[in-house]
């Protein structure tokens, strides 16, 4: 009975072949309650939930909400013997928990309760306001975290203004539940002993808010970047692309690699990858000009140019065996970090939170299999045609 | 959402039906080697125990076993990294602990290489420059850390300024400045050796090859593993002066070669609760519980930091809470509720495979049997706990602090204890 108020769209019980290490075996879509992405791993008594919630708001009211759950979550889990945290990401809030496989339904529960009506009683807004906007802050007040902020505000446009939390009221925050955290658009990825099945009951019957009243949107608060203490140049480079994920991350990589030899202070090559939105982004900082100055006439280049010539460096000393290098140590790195219960949740949430799809890890790997030396040549060579995004934060 | 393909009900039943025999035989060995299959996994964590601490070393040689660890690594992991495998060392007075991480692909190839390394193949002059390089940083931050002077402090109140039990875990920088590739590489023949090691596998893997692996070059022989115990000491206090602003204390109960560990294990926790740092303690800044072992038992210590005046009640109240676990079975549902938490607590710390295998390598290395680590919590009751807490004896006890009445002054060097 209960089963039929489910949609079970795929089932695939018994050992996941070597091939499909990241394959869930069963993803679910109630009527009544989130889709349900379940991953079977039966020898440990521990179970990860992840919980995503597609919040495309004003990230202080994102954050906001959150930080009005985290202490009953929290501690409520803690009675559990089990761990709770929250996160956000630029498009979804994430609420995750991992702990013993018999209390299973109380962490969901807690889920259930952590992504529920708010309280909004004074006692708690205030400090949620003021441990929001601290949150906020701190990933602006750096150079680095900065540098990405505004690549963020040039590559994801469509993404909501920050905001800041310190301005909403309750009536705000009550719209920006009600309008964001409707049960049937929420991911939940189980990774956990029990039998596919039985993870999918205690997400039936979540109930939907209640609309909501008037067509208010919440107030986007002016939330000026604050001034971080800057001692050195901090540069950031994005080019968009419309290449295969899989392919983007092995260039990546090879220019991260690449990039590392240039003795910079720090530099970092990574692709980011918000559905068919796509960039390569080079994040770097160099020593302040008085000592590059005195250190090599290569400093005297500057540094988003010494960055861009990285691309065609890469791509003229490509070798099938570098890309197979770089491949594998892509592969290699997700399984180390799928090796425990949270781990693998948080890579098929996060998957399934960029694609859409129960599978999309497992998808990605089967991809990067197939990468060669001739797919990356043919990004770097297209990269280096376009002008990148260029964000500088100066001392 | 997207199809990942079908399933039938004969696939359901079998895929149930081998949950519940997974289950109902958990691992458990005798030997000196553990493995254990875990379907599903993506990565295969391997831990070997030596017996190599520092409880073996003369004075001069002090670390020998951390830096010939640490060589091994250095001289593996061009080779590990390749593989995707990285692996890390930890030692203390009676082991020296090699754990790795391997991806499940590769997980074969990398563990042989690393067994190669270890017992093969002299590990030579530039794996112990790196590991010099790696070993000795950490070391010197200890020394001058007054983290590291509490817990000297600890290990000459518990065993004796001149016992080589004292000296700190990981060497000395002075000595590991000194030793040479000759020292590393007869540490690693003459002390590295598969009849002194446990090991343990964990993973999606093959056990049939996995125990060839192991055999291979590991002995799986019934012999102990001959543990060294330090000379009977009784408790002793050191006291330090040092300016600062809070105050450490360390408690070291000792515990003899019967003693429950799991009981204790849940104790600690019990202490930790009570006594950490929480809005209802302000005083108390930090705490932490260690089970130390040798092979003579060991000791539960309890290191807390505090507010300098409530230094005597912080470390009272320990005293305290295990007396008062020794005279009186915790109410059922007090305890019920702690053993709930315990539990969660234990099995996220054993969430990772190569944590698994450590657990079980050490299990092995101390009790020389193995049983999972959810099946010995399962086992704790309300008299275990009272019984291991009766079990403790007097402790020994270090005090780091400012002196009496004051609010800081000078460093005083190291060794001019009270």
């Amino acid at each position: 009975m209960i089963l039929a108020l489910a949609t079970i769209l795929t089932v695939v019980v018994g050992l996941p072949p070597g091939d499909s290490l990241l394959r869930p075996d069963l993803a679910a879509d109630p009527e009544e309650g989130p889709a349900v992405i379940v991953r079977h791993r039966p020898a440990q008594p521990l179970v990860a939930v992840r919980l995503s919630v597609p919040a495309r708001a004003p990230a202080g009211a994102v954050s906001l909400l959150q930080e009005l759950a985290r202490a009953p979550f929290e501690t409520g889990a803690a009675a559990l013997g089990a761990r709770a945290t929250l996160a956000r990401t630029p498009t979804h809030a994430i609420y995750s928990v991992v702990g013993p496989a018999e209390v299973y339904p109380e962490m969901v529960a807690l889920l259930r309760r952590a992504v529920g009506p708010p309280d909004l009683s004074g006692v708690r807004l205030v400090p949620a306001r003021h441990a929001a906007d601290r949150a906020l802050a701190a990933e602006r007040d750096t150079p680095e975290p900065l540098v990405r902020h505004r690549l963020r505000q040039v590559l994801l446009p469509e993404l909501p203004r920050a905001g800041a939390a310190a301005t909403l009221t309750a009536g705000d925050v009550t719209r920006v539940w009600r309008r964001f955290f409707i049960p049937e658009r929420m991911t939940a990825v189980v990774v956990g002993p029990m039998p596919p099945e039985e993870a999918l009951a205690p997400f039936r019957g979540w109930q939907r808010p209640p609309e909501p009243s008037g067509v208010r949107r919440p107030p986007v608060a002016a939330s000026a970047d604050p001034a971080p203490q800057v001692v050195r140049p901090w540069i950031g480079l994005a080019y968009r692309t419309r290449a295969e994920p899989a392919v983007l991350a092995v260039t990546a990589a090879l220019l991260a690699r690449h990039l590392s030899l240039l003795a910079l202070r720090s530099c970092t090559a990574e692709f980011w990858w918000n559905g068919e939105r796509r960039a390569l982004v080079i994040i770097a900082s160099a020593e302040p000009p008085a000592e590059a100055a005195a250190d090599s006439a290569a400093a005297a280049i500057p540094l988003a140019e010494r960055l861009r010539a990285g691309l065609a460096e890469v791509a003229a000393a490509l070798t099938p065996a570098s890309v197979a290098i770089a491949r594998r140590g892509l592969m290699h790195d997700m399984f180390v970090a799928a090796r425990t219960p949270q781990g693998l949740a948080e890579l098929i949430g996060d998957f399934h939170d960029r694609t859409g799809a129960a599978d999309g890890a497992q998808e990605f790997l089967s991809d990067l299999v197939r990468v060669d030396a001739r797919d990356v040549h043919r990004v770097l060579v297209s990269l280096d045609e376009v002008a990148p995004v260029v964000v500088e934060v100066r001392p | 959402m997207r199809s990942t393909g079908a399933a039938t009900a004969a696939q359901l039943a079998a895929a149930t039906a081998l949950f519940a025999t997974l289950l109902a035989t958990p691992a458990r060995s005798q030997g000196r080697l553990v493995i254990l299959d875990e379907p599903a996994g993506t990565a295969v964590g391997l831990a070997v125990v030596i017996n190599a601490g520092n409880a073996w070393e003369t004075a001069a040689e002090s670390g020998l076993g951390r830096l010939a660890a640490q060589a091994v690594v250095e001289r593996a992991r061009p080779r590990l990294a390749a593989l995707g495998a990285t692996a890390s060392v930890a030692c203390d007075a009676t082991t020296v602990r090699f754990s790795l991480v391997l991806p499940a692909p590769t997980w074969q190839s990398a563990a042989e290489l690393f067994f190669e390394t270890l017992f093969e193949y002299p590990v030579g002059a530039d794996a112990v420059a790196r590991a010099r390089a790696a070993v000795l940083e950490p070391v010197r931050m200890e020394e001058h850390s007054f983290t590291g002077d509490i817990r000297a402090a600890l290990a000459r109140a518990r065993f004796g300024r001149s016992s080589r039990w004292a000296r700190p875990p990981c060497g000395r920088a002075e000595t590991l400045a000194a030793l040479g590739a000759d020292d590393v590489e007869r540490m690693i023949r003459t002390r590295f050796l598969p009849t002194r090691a446990t090991a343990a596998i964990v993973g999606p893997v093959d056990t049939a090859a996995a125990g060839a692996l192991l055999r291979r070059w590991l002995s799986d022989s019934d012999l102990p593993v001959l543990v060294p115990a330090p000379d009977p000491t009784s408790g002793g206090h050191i006291r330090v002066e040092r300016a600062t602003v809070t105050t450490w204390v360390a408690l070291a109960f000792p515990f003899d070669r019967d003693a429950d560990i799991e009981a204790l294990r849940l104790l600690g926790f019990r202490i930790r609760e009570a006594v950490g740092p929480s809005p209802a303690r302000p005083e108390i800044f930090d705490a932490a519980v260690e089970l130390e072992r040798h092979g003579d038992g060991g000791a539960l210590i309890v290191y807390l930091v505090t507010a300098p005046d409530r230094a005597r009640d912080a470390a009272d109240t320990v005293r305290e809470l295990i007396h008062r676990s020794a005279a009186e079975r915790m109410p059922a549902a007090e305890f019920d509720a702690l053993l709930q938490r315990y539990r969660g607590h234990r099995l996220l710390a054993l969430a990772a495979p190569e944590a698994r295998a450590m657990d079980a390598a050490l299990e092995l290395f101390f009790d020389g049997a193995f049983h999972p680590a959810a099946e010995r919590v399962a086992d704790l009751t309300r008299s275990r706990l009272r019984h291991a807490a009766d079990a403790l004896g007097t402790p020994a006890s270090a005090v780091l602090g400012p002196p009496p009445g004051a609010r800081g002054g000078t460093r005083t060097p190291p060794g001019a204890d009270g």
